[in-house]
């Protein structure tokens, strides 16, 4: 992969998604806009994250996997105005703002961990656009 | 034996539930034609009305959206239709079953088919939609349904169940790509909306025959299709 992939990849991202961390390496979470200015200088730790990217790995421990699609739901749903608009078919007829949404995801309920286990596999499809391009 | 080519659709309003149903009445107007189609709308998407409709047109495949839990399936008002253990489980054997609600996949879309329905789609947990712009107002309030309606697409088009189940699921991927690089990708929803989406796909099941169709080709009668032919058309029929 080249760093006019890694271009390409950043590009392809939309703004919201350019400042969310989106792989760990040594303890360090990374934003594209990190990983491609990393890659731009050429250094070691942007090749490993080049590496990253290409792969499609994001995390090394569970624990670290967890807090990183924690931080990214917060930043997000934090973005989105206080208003109920997300809605559920269950019996409940639930709806959620974001904000309280995010409290469902910091106490990890199953809600949470609803939300938690799919931002993951954002976090994958993200990487995966750069092996698209 | 059901009725090939029927397809009734419970479709009741309130609680949200007009966000799925709006969407699967433009599925039906685009996509229905040449089927019999029987819709059950708002309140008449009651537990009466829904066992008249099914003892009437013996449809081979129901759709129903609703408010659900592992074992139950509720209509409008939420009122309660479908359970585990409840009688009207018989009602639903040799049909292929479409529940778009909570958790239907876990105990009660199992249960369909180990007591006879010859397929089910639903979804194993909590299912999301963005209510935050009125019902089929925008992509954004439709997008969720543009996908989970894909199977519905494929069936009345004569896909098998398993390929309805394949289209359903790629329709959900051209959504998320939609919010994520697509042309939504700055819309100021577009981060939730795509994890909605991520969720509603991570969350549908299928159960049962894969290789079941919702639809039978027409017979072309021999001297028809003579007919055609001496018009100079290739027709291909089949039995």
């Amino acid at each position: 992969m080249t760093l006019a992939r890694i271009q390409r990849w950043f590009n392809s991202l939309p703004e919201a998604e350019r400042d969310l961390p989106v792989v760990i390496l040594s303890g360090i979470a990374y934003t594209p806009r990190m990983i491609l200015m990393e890659v731009q200088r050429g250094t070691p730790v942007g090749q490993r994250l080049q590496m990253m990217v290409e792969a499609g790995t994001y995390g090394t421990t569970a624990l670290e996997e967890l807090q990183l699609a924690k931080v990214r739901l917060r930043e997000v749903l934090l973005r989105m105005p206080n208003k109920p608009i997300i809605a559920t078919l269950g019996t409940k007829y639930r709806v959620y703002t974001p904000q309280e949404l995010l409290r469902e995801i910091e106490m990890q309920t199953p809600i949470g961990m609803q939300w938690i286990q799919a931002e993951l596999q954002h976090v994958r499809r993200i990487l995966g656009v750069a092996r698209r391009l | 034996m059901p009725s090939p080519n029927t397809f009734l659709f419970i479709m009741p309003l309130k609680h949200h539930l007009n966000y799925s149903s709006c969407v699967m009445d433009r599925v039906i107007a685009r996509y229905g034609s040449g089927k019999r189609i029987v819709r059950l709308v708002g309140d008449e998407a009651n537990p009466d009305s829904i066992d008249e409709a099914i003892r009437l047109y013996d449809p081979l495949f129901v759709w129903g959206t609703g408010h659900g839990l592992q074992g139950l399936y509720t209509v409008e008002c939420t009122q309660k239709y479908l359970w585990v253990g409840s009688p009207r489980v018989e009602l639903f054997k040799g049909r292929i079953v479409h529940l778009n609600s909570c958790l239907t996949g876990r105990q009660l879309g199992p249960h369909l088919v180990s007591s006879g329905a010859e397929a089910f789609l639903g979804s194993m947990d909590t299912f999301y939609l963005f209510v935050g712009s009125p019902p089929c107002s925008d992509r954004a309030s439709m997008s969720v349904f543009l996908a989970e309606h894909q199977a519905e697409v494929a069936l009345l088009q004569g896909r098998s169940v398993g390929e309805a189940h394949r289209a359903r699921l790629d329709a959900y991927d051209r959504e998320i790509d939609y919010w994520v690089t697509g042309e939504g990708k700055n819309s100021p929803y577009a981060p939730l909306i795509a994890r909605i989406l991520e969720i509603d796909r991570m969350i549908a099941v299928l159960y049962g025959k894969g290789g079941v169709r919702a639809t039978q080709p027409a017979y072309i009668p021999i001297s028809l299709v003579s007919g055609i032919v001496g018009l100079g058309l290739t027709v291909i029929a089949t039995r």
